[in-house]
């Protein structure tokens, strides 16, 4: 099999290109070096950049590469990613609304800011941003491994993972520390329509029409009969466990926080919902019917990682025909999109998060935010250089982490979706059962159980984190008298 | 700060009835009411319990996006104390 060869080198070089262009366009239009300027473009962002900035941020590497691996391991019961990637929507309803009232309150920047002004309690605020860090900083990792798969796999390891992996970090870090957040959203609205106009591209090169599913789900039958066949109940059990696990994990990003708390106004808000609602059944779905099909296409190609159908589907397309290799290189181009508007999202998150939570609470207690925002900058440097370091040594599947990285945020997840949505909640139960949450799904992983009874342990985790939560919270109310202050909370 | 929905429909939280009608939904997404035995049946070229998965799925898209419009919540302001414990 050859690659796409220099065209797709083009296509992604004209590309990246541009994406420098207008990230250095987005720092002429900045205020000033304070930090709601640099992390959240001075709350500002409108619908239509909103939509997109969510869009391109929660459609990552792991949707466009990891996912089709997913469905070509799997088959058919891999349609579960259409419901997890809707699951998250609803549960941003759970408490979006609320934190986005408070947020502009009390100009909120990071997601710690939150979690200090709802529970007063610094030891809480730091163990919430600590495991913040360790799940999105995998998910960071899992992005520029990402970026590595699809240039070697694009150009038939001609240019190597490593060369991927640095230049398109390389690029992200340039136009994040000169534009921060306000690049970052215009990157992203360039990279959501990429991802638009390739998704488009993909479903005319795979064209899933019924008569062509017909045929590959008849072929599936017979080659691979366990593909096509109904989930038994083992499989159902961990469905619903991956339902709750993205759900509410999804939700709780550090850096879709961020983009709720940069929403110019309500209505910015609400109206980029009421178009997100739609798009795990058009991109989700598209991914994953191309998915299934390549199970067919690449049948004699021989045993190949799941990290690979990707890169290997849009080779074998670009080799068929001119309009199928031209369709191939809007694809590439929509990947690279997808994968680098989650890693500059991401990291934005992670130097903010560092910057201000735990620098700045500490070491750097009591500096002005200009000095804060230079050290955010640095900071995303530092963590950049180390986590290049361990993409180019992977020994994990994209889903395999982002799997990990679910599974440490459920355990942040109360503290946002219960925090917002229910007054009762007490700090210390909110933090017993953070706590207990993570030590069990700690404990479930050293004991070799990753997946008891088919349920993520990071799911029976937050089964127990929400118990802890609520039975403290009551046990709590019954062991003290009252005072008015909570008699007013809890009416 | 704007907005155009009317102040009459803005209420504090979105109404309870809707998180039984998602659990329903999501309910119906995940296959486990079909048995594992079930012949092949293909519906628009998928087999049919994929097509009832995506189905439900679309049905959270579209009563979200109702409930976006028609419920989306205002919550009145709290002060930091009520907020916190």
């Amino acid at each position: 099999m050859t690659s796409l060869g220099g065209g797709a080198v083009v296509a992604v070089g004209l590309y990246l290109t541009a994406i420098l262009a207008v990230g250095y366009a987005a720092r002429r239009l900045r205020t000033s070096e304070s930090l709601a300027d640099f992390y959240l473009a001075g709350r500002q962002l409108s619908g239509p950049v909103l939509l997109l900035t969510l869009y391109a941020t929660q459609y990552s590497g792991n949707s466009l590469i990891g996912y089709p691996g997913e469905a070509y391991r799997l088959g058919f019961s891999w349609v579960m990613s259409v419901g997890f990637m809707m699951a998250i929507i609803v549960s941003y309803l759970l408490y979006a609304p609320q934190l986005y009232a408070v947020a502009r309150r009390h100009h909120f920047i990071t997601p710690g800011d939150w979690l200090t002004h709802r529970f007063g309690s610094p030891a809480l605020t730091l163990v919430a941003n600590l495991l913040l860090v360790a799940a999105i900083a995998n998910y960071l990792l899992a992005q520029l491994m990402a970026m590595g798969h699809i240039t070697a796999g694009l150009s038939g390891g001609a240019v190597p993972y490593w060369i991927g992996v640095v230049l398109l970090t390389l690029v992200v870090l340039v136009y994040e520390t000169v534009g921060g957040m306000r690049a970052v959203a215009w990157t992203d609205l360039v990279q959501g329509l990429m991802l638009i106009v390739g998704l488009t591209g993909l479903l005319i090169a795979a064209a899933p029409t019924p008569t062509h599913m017909a045929a590959v789900t008849e072929w599936l039958a017979r080659e691979a009969p366990e593909k096509v066949a109904v989930p038994g109940w083992d499989v159902c059990r961990n469905w619903f466990s991956t339902l709750a696990l993205i759900g509410f994990s999804g939700a709780v990003y550090p850096q879709a926080i961020q983009r709720i708390y940069a929403a110019r106004d309500t209505t910015a808000l609400r109206r980029s919902f009421s178009i997100m609602v739609f798009m795990p059944m058009v991109t989700t779905g598209s991914i994953f019917l191309v998915g299934v099909i390549a199970i067919e296409r690449l049948a004699g190609v021989g045993p190949i990682e799941a990290d690979q159908v990707m890169p290997l589907l849009l080779t074998e397309w670009g080799t068929s025909s001119p309009l199928l290799y031209a369709l191939s290189l809007l694809v590439i181009v929509a990947v690279v999109s997808a994968i680098m508007s989650t890693a500059d999202s991401v990291l934005l998150s992670l130097s903010s998060i560092l910057a201000k939570d735990i620098l700045g609470k500490t070491v750097l207690a009591g500096a002005e935010e200009a000095r804060l925002t230079r050290t955010g900058k640095l900071v995303s440097w530092v963590l950049v250089a180390t986590l290049v370091g361990i993409a180019l040594n992977p020994r994990i599947t994209l889903w395999g982490l982002t799997e990990l990285k679910m599974e440490i945020l459920a355990q942040v997840a109360p503290l946002f979706i219960l925090g917002a949505s229910w007054n009762k909640l007490k700090t210390r139960a909110a933090l017993a059962g953070m706590l207990t949450g993570t030590t069990l799904y700690a404990i479930l992983l050293a004991t070799g159980q990753p997946e008891p009874w088919n349920i993520h342990a990071g799911v029976v985790a937050l089964m127990v984190n929400v118990a802890v939560c609520v039975s403290a919270t009551y046990l709590g109310q019954a062991e003290t008298v009252p005072s008015a202050g909570q008699a007013r909370s809890t009416a | 700060m704007t907005d155009s929905v009317p102040p009459d429909q803005h209420p504090e939280h979105f109404p309870r009835w809707i998180w039984p009608v998602y659990v329903a939904l999501f309910a119906g997404s995940v296959p486990w009411y079909i048995p594992a035995d079930a012949p092949l049946r293909i519906w628009i070229g998928l087999p049919h319990w994929v097509v009832i998965s995506l189905g439900s799925t679309l049905g959270v898209s579209v009563f979200t996006w109702f409930i976006v419009h028609r419920f989306w919540p205002t919550p009145a302001d709290r002060t930091d104390e009520d907020a916190r414990r």
